[in-house]
């Protein structure tokens, strides 16, 4: 579980992130919401909270959150960026490392390409497709040698 | 109840939680573009183009008529899809063929 405390028109809230098994639930200040992830390959989530004039926004990739108060994260001390404008570019490498490496090396592909995505975000949050890019080469050379090994072991 | 208590409760009343992703979706046109593209690199796989393509148009012809999504994307999605499906149909055919001879 994950808490902030955020002050808002000299009154203190708090923020609370927990990661259960198949959902995500979001506590302010003693209310709970089940909230669900916005992507189907991994657990991505960008909520806004917004307190009168103090805008929040809970950022969380997989099972890390951040909580960005009036645009900058209080972890990273990052500038918070909409997961929204994220590059398509992104979603369409998360999708062919997760879809094609399920088709070519099973289940232990779509693993690769899971944990993998998760670098393709983080880079692409930060505005980094190079990296996000040099990432994606990785995986797929990490699962055409998963292939091989597979291959080999059933022969 | 104490005082902090009652100012939370009263606070929280105000809260707004709103998802930055909803409504923004144009996820159709995205995974008709994977599809295509996977179509296209496992057009080899026997029929694993034929199912990715059929999804693949389907799934690009609801981004075009629902407007959700670069239609760019749906399109390029769409003409990998078919493209790479008619690529495992000569593939197949060839498997066939060759299967058929020996």
């Amino acid at each position: 579980m994950q808490k902030w405390q955020v002050e808002a028109d000299g009154v203190t809230h708090q923020i609370q992130f927990q990661r259960k098994l198949t959902k995500n639930i979001i506590n302010v200040d003693g209310e709970t919401y089940n909230v669900k992830s916005s992507n189907m390959f991994i657990n991505l989530l960008d909520y806004g909270i917004s307190f009168g004039n103090t805008d929040c926004n809970l950022v969380v990739l997989g099972k890390k959150g951040d909580l960005a108060v009036n645009g900058v994260f209080l972890g990273s001390k990052e500038t918070y960026e909409p997961v929204g404008n994220m590059s398509s570019l992104i979603w369409v490498l998360v999708g062919i490392s997760s879809i094609g490496g399920f088709i070519l090396a099973g289940l232990l592909g779509l693993l690769i390409g899971i944990l993998m995505s998760t670098a393709y975000i983080t880079f692409g949050m930060k505005k980094k497709n190079g990296a996000a890019i040099a990432c994606f080469i990785a995986c797929t050379l990490m699962q055409i040698l998963v292939f091989f090994v597979v291959l080999s072991i059933r022969q | 109840m104490n005082f902090d208590d009652k100012n939370i409760i009263e606070k929280s009343n105000k809260v707004i939680i709103t998802n930055q992703l909803d409504g923004k979706s144009n996820n159709p046109s995205i995974i008709s573009l994977v599809l295509g593209i996977i179509s296209i690199l496992f057009c080899w796989a026997y029929i694993c183009s034929i199912i990715t393509g059929i999804i693949g148009v389907i799934t690009g012809c609801i981004s075009l008529t629902k407007k959700r999504g670069s239609s760019n994307m749906a399109i390029t999605g769409i003409v990998l899809s078919i493209v790479g499906f008619l690529f495992n149909l000569v593939f197949l055919f060839i498997f066939i063929i060759t299967l058929f001879m020996d």
